[in-house]
């Protein structure tokens, strides 16, 4: 593998999905400890809430029983217990005005919310607020509330225990994020390779074939997943194009062969006639041979491409509704001069419907095929039956003639191109004609079979889809 | 009849030309779409025959340019392309007909008389006679000779199809299409058994033969000594 065509790291599939793999999760992390914060901090909070509430109650119950006096040396105790640093009190008039409070030189800094006074003073039992203090300062929660006739109270808690935590969760967070993002990545890395590296395997036998090595196949892994399904896909249109290159190759050497042989007979016969030919009649019949000769070049060109065009399916098939009782009887009609010349007698059994969908010229072609064959291999005082049926499994169109029928040994290589069981090559032909049927036949769904016995005759039977 | 041929192959030219002019045409050759153009702009002509790959002008544009300055002659396309879509093509662009290389020359001949007929407006016969041979389109008797033949359907078809190319000789490829709607050639010649049959019915017994065999090339019905 060449650097060249090494794909870079930002390309390469494994990196792409390590890449998402990694960041989903670190989403999902910090959605979840974003989730888990608020939670938290809002509990926090209720229960800082909570106990403002409670020391508000405390007061206003002091109030009631032992009037203002005992309020305010009970909460300049109470602040001094739990720290002034922690918790402070003010006592207000309506008017906004400090008549008591705890020791303020730490919350200098906290004034009178005058919004809240107002909204007390409509009505409202209390107030939440939460002031953010100087640089270095926790956050404090204020409560305002009416403890008794014209008195009311402010009341502070620090939030410090709340900014500890979300420090700590900080850190926390910080930590374990990176160290999930790594692990994802790890493992997103590991998942990814694990996934392409059949990929990888594929492409390593692409490579090797295009170096021209058609005999190699992925390895197949046998776990029956996306992976080897594509090597299964990729090794079938491996034999694919093996079988194709092969019947290439066969074919370029039998056209070689086919091609060359005619024509070094219109060159043979040109050449003579123009060094040796005396009379009008000599060269009469050398034009004459020549056409008949280049026409016989020209219709096996033709046949050969039809035939790979069919094979290679090229175009399609077209799929009109054929009725095959006019195709075969046009056929019969056509040969029937030739076997009545030759003494066979040939029937064309046609009463019973045949319908298919294809191609009316292919099929025309292929039945025409037969029938030649049939009739070329049949002798004198023979017979050739032509039928076509139609069962649940399809179409079925039978030749079945008493000629000198076919080899045990030859008959799997009959449909092959070229193939002719003469091969003294005294028939005429090419050994095209039940090719490109079996081709035809194979275009439309369908095949051709054969059973044969030498010297008795053989049955061809073309199995084709019925017209739904 | 005056026909243009447009074609840079000068072998494929030269037989043509002479096959046509054997055949009773007047023949004007360009060997490129140029002056092929200049030509058809400027000489009435009855036919065209034209070949798709010319130099400087190709055969496609050179039908289009006709068709744009209103020349209607009739067009027939000499081409070694012979893809439905290339026919289709061809015929789009406004030529009357399409021969693909490598072609017989009775086809040609054929196709370019069918199209001058064609563009002629010539009445379509009832009858068709050739000497003493007479076929009856409407009732579908044929006398020869005042005795009457009866022939089967494609024996008929046949014929007709000879008759109606009389004196000109058609390939057994032609017969096959034209007859059987057969769009290739069987190798076993089933057209010379259905030949010598209609001989049996039509000049046995005749002195004078009128079905006469080109080797190689085909079958001629003709009234000649």
């Amino acid at each position: 593998m060449s650097s060249k065509t090494l794909p870079k790291l930002h390309q390469k599939l494994a990196f792409r999905l390590t890449l998402w793999y990694a960041g989903i999760f670190a989403l999902c992390c910090g959605v979840t400890f974003f989730l888990f914060y608020v939670l938290i901090t809002s509990e926090l909070r209720g229960q800082i809430d909570q106990n403002l509430t409670r020391q508000a109650g405390v007061f206003s119950s002091l109030l009631d029983a032992r009037g203002i006096a005992a309020v305010k040396s009970v909460a300049v105790l109470e602040t001094q217990a739990s720290g002034e640093k922690k918790i402070f009190f003010r006592l207000l008039s309506p008017a906004g005005e400090v008549f008591s409070s705890s020791n303020m030189s730490y919350w200098q800094d906290i004034g009178i919310g005058q919004n809240a006074i107002r909204a007390l003073l409509s009505g409202t039992p209390r107030v939440l607020d939460t002031i953010d203090l100087a640089q270095g300062k926790p956050q404090v929660r204020i409560l305002y509330t009416v403890v008794g006739p014209g008195i009311l109270l402010q009341l502070g808690q620090s939030m410090e225990n709340i900014d500890r935590f979300v420090q700590a969760f900080r850190k926390i967070v910080a930590i374990t994020m990176a160290l999930l993002i790594l692990l994802s990545a790890g493992i997103g890395w590991f998942m990814a390779q694990r996934a392409v590296s059949g990929v990888a395997s594929v492409t390593r036998t692409a490579r090797q074939i295009t170096g021209g090595d058609l005999t190699q196949r992925v390895p197949l892994t046998h776990r029956q997943d996306e992976i080897d399904q594509l090597a299964t896909t990729f090794n079938q249109m491996l034999d694919r194009i093996e079988l194709l290159v092969t019947s290439i190759r066969e074919m370029s050497d039998n056209i070689a062969h086919d091609l060359k042989s005619p024509i070094t007979r219109i060159r043979g016969i040109a050449e003579i006639t123009l060094t040796t030919g005396t009379s009008m009649a000599e060269y009469r019949s050398m034009g004459a041979q020549i056409i008949e000769d280049c026409d016989r070049l020209l219709e096996m060109i033709n046949t050969m491409l039809m035939i790979s065009r069919t094979e290679a399916g090229i175009g399609g098939v077209d799929a009109e509704p054929v009725d095959l009782a006019p195709v075969l009887q046009d056929a019969c009609e056509l040969f029937r001069p030739l076997a009545e010349d030759k003494g066979i007698r040939l029937d064309c059994d046609t009463t019973r419907p045949a319908r298919i969908l294809g191609d009316r010229r292919l099929i025309q072609r292929m039945t025409a095929n037969l029938l030649d064959n049939a009739i070329k291999y049949t002798p004198p005082g023979g017979r050739v039956d032509l039928w076509a049926e139609t069962d649940p499994a399809g179409v079925r169109i039978c030749f079945r003639d008493t000629g000198i029928g076919i080899a045990p040994e030859d008959i799997s290589h009959i449909f092959e191109r070229f193939f002719r069981c003469d091969q003294s090559r005294t028939q005429t032909g090419a050994g095209l004609g039940l090719s490109l049927a079996r081709a035809i036949a194979r275009a439309h769904g369908g095949e051709i079979t054969v059973t044969s016995r030498p010297g008795q005759g053989s049955t061809f039977t073309v199995e084709l889809p019925q017209k739904k | 009849m005056r026909v243009l041929l447009v074609e840079d192959d000068k072998k494929i030219a030269s037989f043509v030309e002479k096959g046509l002019k054997a055949a009773g045409f007047a023949v004007d050759h360009a060997a490129d779409g140029e002056e092929g153009l200049h030509l058809a702009l400027t000489e009435p002509y009855d036919a065209a025959v034209i070949d798709l790959m010319l130099p400087k002008t190709d055969g496609l544009t050179l039908i289009q340019t006709l068709r744009k300055n209103k020349i209607n002659t009739p067009v027939i396309i000499l081409s070694a392309r012979g893809s439905l879509d290339d026919r289709v093509k061809g015929l789009q662009m406004g030529s009357d007909d399409y021969l693909t290389k490598p072609f017989a020359f009775s086809e040609l001949l054929a196709r370019i008389q069918a199209l001058i007929r064609r563009s002629t407006g010539a009445a379509e016969p009832t009858r068709l006679s050739v000497g003493d041979l007479c076929l009856d389109l409407l009732t579908r008797e044929v006398v020869r000779s005042g005795e009457k033949i009866d022939l089967q359907p494609l024996e008929f078809s046949l014929l007709e199809y000879l008759m109606r190319n009389a004196g000109r000789v058609v390939s057994k490829t032609m017969i096959m299409e034209h007859v059987w709607n057969y769009h290739f050639d069987p190798q076993t010649n089933v057209v010379e058994a259905r030949i010598s049959r209609l001989r049996d019915k039509i000049d046995k017994g005749f002195e004078k033969k009128l079905i006469h065999t080109i080797r190689g090339a085909g079958y001629v019905l003709k009234d000649a000594a």
